[in-house]
């Protein structure tokens, strides 16, 4: 019978005690979903990269700091959860930082697209997602985690839930307002695309 | 008798039931939220990842590992600095303590009390808190301005 894979929680525990397998087993793990959360707000792969890197540092570095204060047993230490909710803020800093998407980046255009569509159509497309990526990261707080976690991380509402500590149904109110608020704003963003959010 | 704005949630959850689906059927409104889901689902969902995306995370752990031991280092001099800090306030202490007056004391009476064993998550004075509570007291990554967890 083959051994059951360690938890999270488990394995985050065994780095802090100085298992280094344990951290790469975690990264591992989790590399792809915290990849998919931050690259709407990056504009290159390699600054999506390097989101990605700095959410599971900062994961690590709140395991670090919090596991001697928790009532549970350190292997009760909610690592995905924690890792999730900071690649979600981090990228919605990113756009704070460095004041971007006025205009969408060329460069992740050429690098993104299908070999098929035309100059224009790739364009066009950059632009709304362009748009579309102000609209999500002016949402207020919460509905923006809930939104990028759904439509971008691709869980469920349960699992949304869990992550944010919240009940479900909240989760799927702050979605659904998330889908008439951005329905209002990129309408507007479309109207006028150099205004600012 | 459900309100609009539970069919509009029922239809988030993709929950397509003949009841939603009878309600739908008569409800302007809600076809409308229906096609302005649609709508921003689409416009928001990203293109699958490029081949130069997957690429990015090839070496991904020795990097991050790289990075969290950057960012040991100042926490371990930081920590160094603090322990020295300590020490000194120790010493600084102990110095003033041996050569204070000391003042001459007379005991009258000895009175006897229950000993107390400190927990040992009590040794270190700080309150045990749920995993959430510990996280957004100490660790929230650098929060926007006038944003609260």
């Amino acid at each position: 019978m083959p051994a059951q894979p360690r938890t999270d929680g488990a394995l985050c525990a065994a780095f802090l005690t100085g298992d280094k397998d344990a951290f790469g087993e975690l990264v591992r793990r989790h590399q792809e979903q915290v990849f998919r959360l931050v690259r709407r707000y990056a504009s290159t792969p390699d600054e999506a990269r390097e989101l990605t890197q700095r959410a599971f540092v900062q994961a690590f570095e709140a395991a670090r700091r919090t596991m001697p204060r928790l009532v549970a047993s350190p292997g009760d230490v909610p690592f995905r959860a924690w890792l999730l909710r900071i690649a979600v803020n981090l990228g919605k800093n990113q756009v704070r930082d460095e004041g971007r998407w006025k205009r969408a980046p060329l460069g992740a255009v050429d690098e993104r697209s299908s070999p098929t569509p035309s100059a224009h159509e790739q364009l066009e497309r950059a632009q709304a997602e362009a748009l579309t990526r102000r609209a999500v990261s002016a949402l207020p707080r919460r509905q923006r985690e809930v939104f990028t976690l759904r439509i971008d991380g691709g869980l469920p509402f349960a699992e949304i839930a869990s992550t944010l500590g919240i009940s479900e149904g909240n989760a799927k109110s702050h979605f659904h307002y998330a889908v008439k608020r951005l329905r209002d704003e990129v309408s507007a963003l479309a109207r006028d695309p150099g205004g600012t959010p | 008798m459900k309100t609009c704005e539970e069919y509009e949630l029922a239809l988030l959850g993709g929950q397509r039931t003949a009841d939603v689906n009878d309600h739908l059927a008569g409800c302007p409104a809600c076809q409308a939220f229906e096609r302005d889901l649609g709508l921003v689902v689409a416009r928001s969902s990203l293109p699958a990842p490029t081949d130069a995306e997957r690429a990015a995370l090839e070496g991904l752990v020795e990097s991050t590992w790289s990075e969290w031991q950057r960012s040991a280092r100042p926490r371990r001099s930081w920590v160094g600095y603090a322990a020295a800090a300590g020490s000194g306030a120790l010493l600084a202490t102990a110095g003033f303590w041996t050569t204070r007056p000391v003042r001459e004391v007379v005991v009258e009476r000895v009175v006897e009390r229950p000993v107390v064993v400190a927990s040992a998550a009590g040794a270190e004075n700080e309150p045990n808190l749920t995993a959430d509570e510990v996280f957004f007291e100490v660790m929230w990554p650098d929060l926007p301005e006038g944003e609260t967890p």
